[in-house]
């Protein structure tokens, strides 16, 4: 996580221009990584990045600093809202099919396995009502009830597509031969 | 077991600070785009402000001088013309002369006379006729002066109104008609007014005429 200090943000308080390039070249990958796992679409993940990077410019006066993650944290939080905008446009959570999934034994230790772009291309292949809960619930560390009000949708509904993501995950992990596993019935 | 789970695939999703493979932007015409926009932003969200606030202080300037102005004009109305609307006959001017016809007519006089400072006098006109509207000049005079202003009232000169039917002058038609007739006699009829006659007469112009008179 990159570390920002106070008088840095300063200068991005009083629109120094420098300073918002350094801002924008570094993070750049780091916010499209973030956008990507809620828009897969690469030119409407790059729309939402930019999209973020100009709120966070004009609104850096509301950034409560408290560290110097503080501007990260903050700055990713924009970006989600972002996403969170464009995807309630195009998709109604509501509708997430609830699909009956069979168990999957999956070997305790595959999550330090597997590498991480592969388990980012399989996130990014689950479906997009699974995908957004799952990435709230356990990247961004949002509790059902705040997921719940943010797609609006209620908290069990956010619950069980977490379950469902996760079991969706363990199913293409094994089917990929990621890690050893056994898909039951 | 979950919980640790969740953390793993968290630090593991977060560490991600690389574009994908195969995905290569170029952020320098990103930053440029960037930049544009938000200097658009600047430039469409300002120009307003001072337009409005320009509108506003000729708006409360312009309510503020008409406001001034209706009040100067109640101030020379109310406090340097005294209007007398009836003033007795010994205080109108010898020089004026009251034409008959229309009885009202505007005196000025000054009561006090100092070769001084130039100051702005007054000089009421009250139309002949006694309505509400009335004309105010003004011209500069070379002393402080002191107005007064009257309106004369002159004395009220009764009219009378009289009938008069006059039988002699007007020829008689005669019919040539073999069958019994009968004519009125011709007259002539008239209506008039008459000055300066204070009682109710019957008093004709000849006599084969008849006057009825009647002061209003």
């Amino acid at each position: 996580m990159k570390q920002y200090p106070r008088e840095f943000i300063r200068k991005l308080e009083h629109g120094d221009k420098v300073s918002q390039k350094q801002l924008f070249e570094q993070l750049y990958a780091s916010m499209f990584r973030v956008c990507q796992r809620y828009i897969v679409k690469t030119d409407e993940a790059e729309d939402c990045v930019m999209k973020g990077f100009m709120n966070a410019f004009q609104h850096i006066g509301q950034l409560n600093y408290q560290g110097e993650e503080s501007l990260f944290k903050w700055l990713r939080k924009i970006m989600v809202n972002e996403c969170l905008t464009e995807l309630r446009k195009k998709h109604n959570f509501y509708m997430i099919p609830e699909e009956q999934l069979p168990e999957v034994l999956i070997e305790a230790d595959v999550w330090n396995k597997i590498e991480v772009e592969d388990l980012n291309n399989l996130v990014l292949r689950l479906p997009t009502g699974y995908r957004t809960v799952f990435s709230l619930f356990v990247v961004e560390g949002y509790a059902h009830k705040e997921i719940a009000t943010m797609l609006g949708i209620t908290e069990s509904t956010s619950k069980s597509q977490l379950l469902k993501a996760k079991s969706k995950l363990k199913i293409m992990i094994t089917q990929n031969q990621l890690a050893y596993g056994t898909i039951g019935k | 077991m979950e919980l640790l789970e969740n953390n793993i695939v968290q630090k593991k999703l977060n560490s991600l600070d690389t574009l994908p493979d195969g995905y290569t932007p170029n952020l320098e015409s990103k930053w440029s785009m960037l930049e544009a926009g938000l200097e658009g932003n600047k430039k469409t969200a300002s120009p307003w402000k001072p337009i409005y606030a320009a509108a506003l202080i000729l708006f409360l300037g312009g309510a503020a001088l008409l406001l001034q102005q209706i009040k100067q004009r109640h101030v020379i109305t109310a406090d340097h013309v005294h209007v007398q609307p009836a003033i007795p006959s010994h205080k109108i001017s010898p020089k004026v002369t009251t034409p008959i016809l229309h009885p009202i007519t505007t005196v000025v006089k000054d009561t006090e006379t100092k070769p001084a400072v130039k100051q702005s006098k007054l000089v009421v006109t009250i139309p002949e006729t006694p309505t509400t509207i009335w004309k105010v000049s003004e011209e500069i005079v070379e002393q402080p002066q002191e107005i007064q202003t009257y309106a004369a009232t002159l004395p009220k000169i009764k009219k009378q109104q009289f009938i008069e039917i006059d039988f002699s002058d007007v020829p008689i038609v005669h019919q040539q008609n073999t069958e019994p007739s009968f004519a009125f006699r011709p007259f002539k009829f008239g209506l008039g007014q008459q000055n300066n006659t204070n009682s109710i007469s019957t008093e004709s112009p000849h006599e084969n005429a008849f006057r009825f008179q009647r002061s209003f």
